[in-house]
């Protein structure tokens, strides 16, 4: 080879070599998607025997506020899961959504130092300073929130460089969403991640057992090395896989625009790939499962398909789902930007839709945890609630009943409804998460209350205002952190009405509502009687014509037979009396059909101010029936048997539901070894 | 043996109509206690509401949960009386039981101070078998966990689904044939307490139990047909209650007859297994 070849050979190769660098990371977005604060670069190994994770990560952080930030804050989650006395154990009582777990987890920072500026110049060494603080409860054994004082402060719009060496150990098996289980490890909230410095302060929570996350936007790199063998999953896109030649390999992802990365590894998944509109899914299926893995895929592309129709983009490229293991449910239904966990059981029959539900709700989260990125800690309706809410809106898009076997049929409305109606009353929608009741209040308040909340108002502003609403609210506020009042003020601007009388009393009193038809009767009105009148005038008393009104007796004047008196009678009048009652405090503007024999049909508005309201009319028939909110667009209203009264006994309903309670009490009596049946039906699922 | 020991129960029930009469009533009587009170409720929640006009075309969900949420102080006083009135009933049956062996093994007609004299008689030395029959039970019961061993076993404390599935179906399996099994050894004792007026219970428990062992193909198959034919019915009566659906008067009063005339039949068929026991008894031990 000659010089000119041999240069120009060093040349390309240089190029080659730069241009395979550059290439390594790929740049998903041209723009910047959000303000990209907390940038985590993250090397990782897993230790597969002892469960842990020793690492080091390089957090960029931009201080976007205009405040001189003298401290740093981090969460430390799995610190939650290390011992009895934190703040999440004593909460739960060692128990998370059923599950407990039997080994214990933690995180530990061994080492954190800080450069000023990208250059990564003179490091202070923080790891003394680091405090454990707890500005919820004052648990003194409570060590998920850290704190370290600055040797000088972050200057407003200035850069910092924070490294840190952690070593992670998992809870075993996966408890509050993240753990392992012999060969399967799902890794959520793994690593020390930065709080969110806003409104001039530190916005950092202790980890309660009802409470989430919160934390602010950035691109992630991050490299996990586990076993050869191991097939991982992980929040972004795949940049690379380098086998070390060790046994292990180093698996590199990519994520832009997010705010929360976790991963997830086993030998023993099954990869299947689909498409839905523009994002690729992967599905990681134990094999235990498989026979289920189209009923997966079809989910899945059914949840990214509607919400993109209904909400618009998803901007990211990719979803992953996670089928966790037999033994670490604790793990399941779970969501992570890009990567969502699912769960169910062997032979799940078709007619029992908790994996498809499961699945539309975790990438709804998607939407309202990981685009909008709410403050989980303060506002948790704002992520539970408002999916919980899209929930109904995709079931009545698609299969209405969560349980539809053998005849019998369960929609997913009024589970919703139900949970509402045994525990809805203690607490307010907004509030914190760890503040409420019980676990129990915070549950059907997050998720069930305001599902309902939500699916009644879009009832009242119709289906089409609703979803302009949705639509609206994504698109002003994704990547910015909404609160309470932002939703509330897209509800009035799109709407184009003052809906505070309804939003202040479903979100921030925790009133109920009940709108019932107390009576709904009919009496015949008798003629007038007393002075003023010349005879005392009814049929029974065979009164001549003369005393009938004019009307009445116009033909008939030179008759006297009560049979021709009959036949010119005037029709009977009735006086039909509704009285429609508010049982609760919640007032909503109602509606009142009120029907007669004759067939009219009236319908009525009240403002449901008042406690009562009586309508009256005087016909010549009598009424059938009254119904308050004909049409049931009021799901917060408790008890839609109370909104109706009929004139006449529903005997064909009562006989039969009678008829066959008798009946199952007959069998039953007869049958006791029927018993063992119903333990068969637990095996359904 | 076993076949015809069936078809002589069945002719020999058919010829005691006067028993079934009994059996019939009293279970009409109790489901009534049960049902009555229900219906009162039921009729005072929804009788004048639409959501009462619904049910008869359908069964409405809201309805259910509306009637569990505003009526948690009637359903927590129900639920024992239920209860209270299930224990009751199983126990009027086993004293019913003794009038009705020591008739068919008598073999001749129904003798109303026969009947009710050897109801009488034998109830104690019945109560008194049930309870002796307890650990027998859960002896019984806890064969199921065999199933739990053998998983245990072969594939150790984390086995595939596939594997806790079909061996959690093994283990309803098991468990419904060791309860159709107590029942059998508790038929067999009484009917070897009625026929050698034994006053000492657990010999014939004892005796019941080997009895059943012996003869266990035979005894089992008998009981298990015989609760095959009444699964078989249960599936024709819900077909035809189905097609008639209270769908008007007419089809109400259908539906009870229909109901009615099904649980007579189910103590027809009680009464065939209680004949067919004894007589598969007499075949083998005379």
């Amino acid at each position: 080879m000659n010089s000119k070849n041999a240069v120009l050979f060093i040349l390309l190769g240089i190029f080659f070599t730069l241009g395979a660098s550059a290439k390594e990371i790929p740049i998903l977005f041209e723009k910047p998607l959000s303000p990209r604060i907390a940038n985590y670069d993250i090397d990782v190994r897993l230790d597969i025997k002892d469960k842990k994770i020793y690492g080091s990560e390089k957090l960029i952080w931009h201080n976007k506020s205009n405040d001189h930030i003298s401290e740093l804050q981090f969460h430390l989650y799995l610190n939650a899961f290390r011992n009895s006395l934190s703040t999440f154990m004593r909460e739960s009582g060692g128990q998370h959504r059923g599950h407990k777990q039997n080994q214990w987890g933690y995180i530990e920072v061994n080492s954190m130092k800080l450069s000023y500026g990208l250059n990564e110049g003179a490091a202070f060494d923080l790891t003394d300073d680091i405090v454990f603080i707890q500005p919820d409860d004052g648990n003194q054994d409570d060590k998920t929130l850290v704190r370290t004082l600055l040797p000088k402060p972050v200057t407003p719009g200035a850069t910092i460089v924070v490294k840190i060496d952690f070593e992670a150990k998992l809870p075993e098996p996966p408890f509050a969403r993240t753990g392992t289980k012999k060969e399967y490890f799902m890794v959520g909230q793994w690593f020390p991640k930065i709080a969110v410095y806003r409104n001039h302060a530190w916005n950092s929570h202790q980890f309660h057992s009802t409470s989430e996350f919160f934390a602010d936007f950035g691109v992630y790199n991050v490299k996990m090395t586990t076993p050869d063998d191991y097939i991982v999953g992980a929040t972004g896109v795949e940049v690379s896989v380098v086998n070390n030649g060790d046994g292990s390999s180093t698996h590199f992802y990519h994520a832009e625009d997010v705010h929360d990365f976790s991963w997830t590894c086993s030998p023993e998944y099954l990869e299947y790939f689909t498409k839905a509109q523009d994002v690729d899914i992967r599905l990681l299926i134990q094999p235990d499962h498989v026979g289920q893995a189209q009923r997966h895929l079809d989910a899945a592309k059914g949840a990214v398909t509607f919400f993109q129709d209904q909400y618009g983009d998803y901007p990211f490229s990719n979803l992953t789902v996670v089928d966790p293991r037999r033994g670490a449910q604790g793990s399941g239904g779970m969501e992570y930007p890009t990567l969502i966990t699912a769960g169910t059981t062997y032979k799940l029959p078709n007619g029992i839709r908790s994996l498809e539900h499961v699945i539309h709700h975790e990438f709804g989260h998607n939407y309202w945890y990981h685009l909008l990125a709410s403050n989980e800690f303060e506002e948790s309706w704002m992520d539970e609630g408002i999916n919980s809410y899209t929930d109904l809106v995709y079931a009545e898009h698609n299969y209405q009943n969560m349980v539809d076997m053998f005849g019998f049929k369960l929609p997913y409305l009024t589970i919703n409804r139900f949970a509402v109606m045994m525990g809805g009353d203690r607490d307010s929608i907004v509030k914190k998460a760890w503040e409420f009741y019980s676990e129990g209040s915070y549950g059907v308040n997050s998720y069930m209350k305001t599902a309902i909340v939500l699916k009644t108002l879009e009832n009242y502003v119709g289906a089409d205002v609703m979803n302009r609403i949705m639509r609206e609210y994504v698109q002003r506020w994704r990547f910015k952190h909404p609160v309470s009042q932002d939703f509330f003020d897209i509800v009035n601007e799109v709407s184009g009405q003052d809906l505070n009388w309804f939003i202040q009393q479903a979100f921030y009193t925790p009133a109920r509502l009940d709108y019932a038809i107390a009576s709904a009767y009919s009496r015949k009105v008798d003629k007038p009687k007393g002075y003023d009148f010349t005879k005392s005038v009814t049929a029974d008393s065979g009164a001549t014509d003369e005393e009938i009104s004019d009307e009445e007796n116009m033909e008939d004047s030179e008759t006297d037979s009560l049979a021709e008196d009959k036949d010119s009678k005037p029709p009977a009048l009735y006086k039909s009396v509704v009285k429609v009652r508010r049982l609760q405090p919640f007032i909503f503007p109602v509606e009142i059909e009120i029907a007669f024999k004759n067939g009219e049909i009236i319908r009525e508005t009240w403002d449901g101010d008042e406690l009562w309201k009586k309508f009256i009319y005087t016909k010549e028939t009598k009424v059938e029936y009254a119904t308050v909110d004909p049409d049931r667009k009021i799901l917060l209203d408790l008890n839609f048997t109370n909104n109706s009264k009929t004139a006449d006994k529903q005997h064909r309903g009562i006989a039969k539901v009678s008829g066959k309670a008798l009946f199952w009490s007959q069998f039953i009596l007869a049958q006791p070894e029927l018993v063992n049946i119903l333990a068969m039906l637990k095996h359904l699922n | 043996m076993t076949l015809s020991s069936i078809k002589t129960g069945f002719a020999t029930a058919r010829s005691h109509k006067k028993i079934i009469l009994i059996f019939y009533l009293f279970n009409l009587m109790f489901a009534l206690a049960l049902a009555l009170p229900f219906r009162a409720v039921i009729s005072r929640f929804v009788g004048n509401s639409l959501m009462g006009a619904a049910l008869a075309d359908g069964f409405d969900m809201n309805f259910f949960f509306d009637f569990l949420n505003k009526n948690q102080p009637f359903l927590s006083g129900y639920m024992p009386f239920v209860f209270f009135l299930a224990i009751l009933y199983w126990l009027i049956m086993q004293f019913f039981t003794g009038g009705v062996l020591a008739t068919f093994m008598g073999g001749d007609k129904y003798d109303r101070e026969l009947f009710w004299a050897a109801s009488a008689k034998y109830f104690p030395r019945f109560v008194r078998l049930i309870l002796f029959m307890l650990p027998v039970g859960l002896i019984l019961l806890a064969l199921q966990f065999a199933i739990t061993g053998v998983e245990r076993l072969f594939w150790g404390d984390d086995p595939y689904e596939y594997i806790t599935y079909w061996m959690d179906w093994g283990r309803v399996a098991l468990r419904g044939a060791a309860i159709l099994f107590f029942f059998i050894i508790l038929d067999y004792a009484k009917i070897q307490i009625v026929d050698k007026d034994r006053k000492r219970v657990r010999r014939a428990l004892g005796k019941s139990i080997v009895f059943s062992f012996k003869n266990f193909i035979s005894t089992f198959a008998i009981s298990l047909l015989l609760s095959l034919v009444g699964v078989a019915v249960l599936f024709f009566y819900t077909f035809l209650a189905d097609a008639l659906n209270f769908a008007n008067l007419a089809g109400i009063i259908g539906v009870i007859l229909l109901q009615q005339l099904y649980m007579a039949f189910r103590m027809f068929m009680k009464l065939t297994l209680l004949s067919s026991q004894v007589i598969f008894f007499n075949g083998r031990v005379r």
